[in-house]
């Protein structure tokens, strides 16, 4: 998977290519954890995503989580149809915020 | 019984009313004839009474005429007779003065002159001798002599004084010579005008010659009305020389008998011959005239017929009209005058004592009318009471009675109440001795009766629960006999089974069976014992038994068969039979060897669609000992399929009799071949049932399926790591590749595959490191996945869901992986194998999405 990190009107990008599952999503984790130490907008772009696993919604539950304790902002985008029925199957639509 | 009780005539009402009713009937009845009686009595008493006093009065009237009439004649006999006497005794003296006088005529020269001397005045008052002569004194010389002579008379006269007074009132003798010698108390002065010769006393005498009574006159010295008798005396010659005379007091007679008692209103009177009223009450001295007498008879002119009567009577009695009213009248002569003596009494005055008497005697019949009548009030008011004592005594006799009556069936009635209530040992206890208790006697046995067929019913019924409970019992272990988990081998990635048995009754002869007799070897049996209930489900026990044990034998199917049929031949007193087919699947190499006990054959699919198997029928079990069954084999082909089935599909009936049959059942199954078996199985069953509509099952019906994968699995045995994840899955996503799975639907596979792969690294061995077996099946449209591990036992399945529903701030961070997996493939299953973990799931291809 790769991963790039980008601003964009004082929002940090994380654009996602590939799979998020067990062996990528702990990079991503520490990647999208230490952002929110100083930036309250964070984008990620899903565009490129095409597999995600349990491991992978972790990372975005502790993200958003995160967010919230941070008092910061976590947001999707350009979300997959495969991708979008998981967090439909596992209830994290209501979770995240998916533009 | 507020029905009951309510607005209904009892039979205690009834009977009330009608004893009341009779009674009030004859008592009525009774009284009505009592009270004709009554008033006919009175009647008749009336009329009687009337006719009694109607009767008596006249006989007492009568009676009473006759009575009056008697006693008045013998009132006016008595008088007659008294006057009689006495005026018979005052003749006499006259009679006597008379003979005396004649006697001193006789003997003058003897006798002394003794002078009397003239009547003067101041002696009247006394009785005196005093003399009287024509001329007066100046004419004494010449009837000197012959009035001293006559003087001798003095002491008769006054010896007979003590018997003058009211009657007799003057004594005195009347001579030829003009002059008289009297003895009263009359004298006066006047003494020369009294001539006795002129007198109609004198005359009288003179004429009779003897005794002579005159008619009433009016006495010229006393002025008193009188009669006078009068007797002659003579001389010595024989000539007469005067009269002696007697004056009687008509006045004395009047007060002495005339108006002594005759009756209330009655009265007497004396006439004399010629009808002259001699004495009468209203007759007083003075009175006396004649005017008086004419102006009495002009007023009363009965009195002349009436006298005529009288004065030529002996005595007599008339009834007389006069003008104040009618009289009886009863006369009776007075010889010595010639009178008579009238006795009178107004009619009237007797009939007032008849009709006193009718009347008393009216009052009498009337009183005892009164008495009738009073007594016919009482009666009547003794009937009321009597009615009324006797109603109310009847109503509550009869209220008793019918109490007694009724009571007992209203006992009975509560009885049987409670007896239809369910109080069976209720008993009724009435000894009125007649139908009732009868009756109450065959409640009783009733309800003994009613009891014991209860306690029959309740003991068959208890019986009838224990057999259908123990039935039911029967048919959890006829069930539990049968395999009825599925999958049955969910481990077995080398094929599906599923089988399914509907009993026509609780328990059924029917069965099925599968079972491994080695590792590679697979048998199936689906039989039918002839019959259906507990006895063949006892037999199908048996059979089943014992073929499950010979086949655990190591015996090839033909000779279990053999075997089998001549272990059940032996002691089937029962006749019972067994068609059955059985076969044995090798594994690996899908061979399918069988034989046939008389059973339907089976439906194969290799390949395309179902078609029947052509076996040979063989022969039935348990019916003949020392058969050989001949077996018969096929290949599997990976995807083959087979359906064995018993007649009880074949031959399900609807309501017009009609067998589902082979036809429809290979159109059910073609119908079907795309479901898993679960499904295959039961909606052929749905089409069964679809068919007999309702119909009640006849036979059991069995089903077994049987889907052939092939043994050849491909395995990955690598270690169970995350850097090994990646091998994994493309492992799997290449053979569902191949297979025909789409994109999309790989992806989700990819997910469950790293969730479990994951889920054994992390869970099973960590932290200490393992093996993990992969393998995948594709057969027809569905994918198996099995994963095996040997580290620590783990049920992902039994972890709980977490809440999709739950925030962010909420949410677990765990658990999320098993729950995909969940979601993702159509039948997840864990099981523990001796130190193995084995989790195998099944994908179905979808079309589409999926």
């Amino acid at each position: 998977m790769e991963i790039v990190k980008s601003q964009q009107d004082g929002k940090v990008v994380f654009t996602l290519t590939g799979r998020l599952d067990t062996n990528t999503a702990p990079e991503f984790q520490a990647a999208l954890l230490s952002v929110f130490d100083g930036d309250k907008y964070v984008v990620l772009d899903f565009a490129g995503l095409e597999y995600i696993s349990s491991a992978g919604l972790r990372v975005l539950l502790l993200g958003e989580k995160t967010a919230k304790m941070k008092d910061s902002a976590m947001s999707l985008i350009n979300v997959r149809e495969e991708i979008r029925e998981v967090f439909e199957m596992t209830g994290f639509t209501d979770i995240l915020k998916i533009v | 019984m507020e029905r009951r009780r309510g607005g209904r005539a009892g039979i205690r009402h009834k009977i009330l009313l009608v004893v009341l009713g009779m009674s009030v009937v004859s008592l009525t009845a009774y009284c009505a004839a009592t009270f004709w009686g009554l008033f006919s009595i009175r009647a008749q008493m009336e009329q009687s009474s009337a006719r009694l006093g109607e009767f008596a009065s006249e006989n007492s009237s009568a009676f009473l005429e006759r009575e009056a009439v008697d006693k008045l004649m013998t009132k006016a006999l008595g008088r007659a007779k008294f006057i009689n006497e006495r005026l018979s005794v005052i003749a006499k003296d006259a009679v006597y003065f008379a003979d005396l006088t004649t006697e001193i005529y006789k003997n003058s020269g003897k006798l002394f002159p003794v002078p009397v001397p003239y009547s003067m005045t101041v002696n009247s008052g006394a009785l005196t001798m005093q003399l009287k002569s024509v001329g007066g004194p100046a004419d004494h010389p010449r009837i000197r002599r012959e009035a001293e002579l006559l003087g001798n008379i003095t002491s008769a006269f006054i010896s007979n004084s003590s018997d003058m007074g009211e009657i007799v009132i003057s004594l005195y003798l009347g001579t030829e010579s003009g002059f008289s010698v009297k003895y009263d108390a009359f004298s006066n002065d006047d003494n020369a005008t009294f001539d006795p010769r002129a007198r109609p006393w004198y005359i009288g005498a003179k004429e009779r010659g003897g005794a002579y009574w005159t008619a009433p006159y009016i006495d010229a010295s006393s002025g008193k009305s009188i009669v006078s008798v009068a007797c002659p005396f003579y001389g010595p010659d024989g000539k007469i020389r005067g009269v002696a005379g007697i004056d009687v007091a008509i006045a004395g007679l009047n007060s002495e008998i005339v108006n002594a008692d005759v009756g209330e209103g009655g009265y007497a009177f004396v006439v004399d011959s010629a009808g002259k009223l001699i004495s009468s009450r209203w007759l007083e001295a003075q009175e006396w005239f004649d005017e008086a007498q004419n102006a009495f008879l002009e007023n009363n002119p009965w009195y002349d017929d009436v006298m005529n009567k009288v004065r030529h009577g002996s005595g007599g009695f008339e009834r007389v009209a006069t003008a104040s009213g009618e009289r009886f009248m009863a006369y009776s002569p007075i010889e010595e005058t010639g009178w008579s003596v009238v006795t009178v009494l107004p009619v009237e005055e007797i009939m007032a004592l008849v009709v006193e008497n009718s009347a008393a005697i009216e009052r009498m019949t009337m009183e005892a009318v009164g008495r009738v009548n009073t007594t016919i009030r009482f009666m009547l008011a003794f009937f009321v009471l009597m009615f009324a004592l006797a109603v109310s005594g009847i109503a509550y006799l009869s209220g008793k009675l019918s109490g007694k009556i009724t009571n007992p069936i209203v006992t009975l009635e509560s009885v049987l109440e409670r007896i239809a209530g369910g109080e069976l040992d209720t008993r009724i206890d009435i000894r009125t001795g007649d139908e009732i208790e009868r009756l109450g006697g065959s409640v009783n046995r009733m309800a003994a009766s009613l009891k014991e067929h209860i306690d029959d019913l309740q003991r068959v019924t208890s019986e009838k629960e224990r057999i259908g409970a123990e039935l039911n019992v029967a048919t959890k272990i006829q069930a539990s006999m049968l395999p009825c988990i599925f999958p049955p081998y969910p481990h077995r990635t080398e094929f599906d089974i599923y089988a399914l048995m509907r009993p026509a009754r609780e328990v059924g002869g029917d069965f099925y069976d599968f079972f491994f007799i080695d590792n590679n070897t697979l048998a199936m049996i689906v039989a039918d014992v002839s019959g259906k209930g507990v006895p063949a489900a006892l037999f199908m026990v048996i059979a089943k038994t014992l073929i499950k044990n010979n086949a655990q034998s190591g015996k090839r199917p033909g000779e279990i068969f053999e075997s089998v049929n001549n272990m059940l031949s032996e002691n089937n007193e029962a006749g019972m039979f067994v068609t059955a087919f059985m076969g044995f699947l090798d594994i690996p190499s899908g061979k399918f060897t069988y034989v046939n006990a008389g059973h339907n054959p089976p439906a194969l699919r290799s390949g395309g669609r179902y078609e029947l198997l052509k076996v040979k029928p063989g022969f039935v079990l348990a019916g003949m000992e020392g058969i050989k069954y001949a077996e018969g084999e096929i290949t599997l082909q990976k995807g083959g399929e087979l359906f064995l089935y018993t007649d009880g599909v074949t031959e399900a009936m609807n309501n017009g009799k009609a067998m589902f049959g082979e036809k429809r059942m290979i159109e059910a199954v073609n119908k079907y071949s795309a479901l898993d078996l679960r499904e295959f199985a039961e909606s052929v069953k749905g089409e069964i049932e679809k068919f007999t509509d309702g119909a009640e099952q006849a036979d059991d019906i069995t089903m077994l399926a049987l889907r052939y994968r092939g043994g050849d699995m491909d395995e990955l045995l690598i270690e169970a790591v995350p850097e090994n994840l990646s091998r994994a899955l493309v492992f799997v996503e290449e053979r569902l590749n191949a297979a025909g799975f789409p994109a999309k639907q790989l992806k989700r596979v990819s997910i469950v595959v790293e969730e479990i792969f994951v889920n054994i690294a992390n869970y099973a061995y960590a932290p200490e490191k393992g093996m993990a077996a992969l393998r995948v099946s594709v057969a027809g449209e569905e994918a198996i996945i099995a994963f095996e591990d040997s580290g620590k036992p783990y049920n992902p399945l039994e972890k709980k869901d977490p809440d999709i529903r739950a925030g962010a701030e909420e949410r677990e961070v765990g658990g999320l992986g098993i729950y995909m997996v969940k979601n993702m493939v159509d039948a997840a299953h864990y099981r523990r194998e001796g130190d193995k973990n084995i989790f195998t799931v099944r994908k179905r291809l979808a079309q589409g999405d999926g």
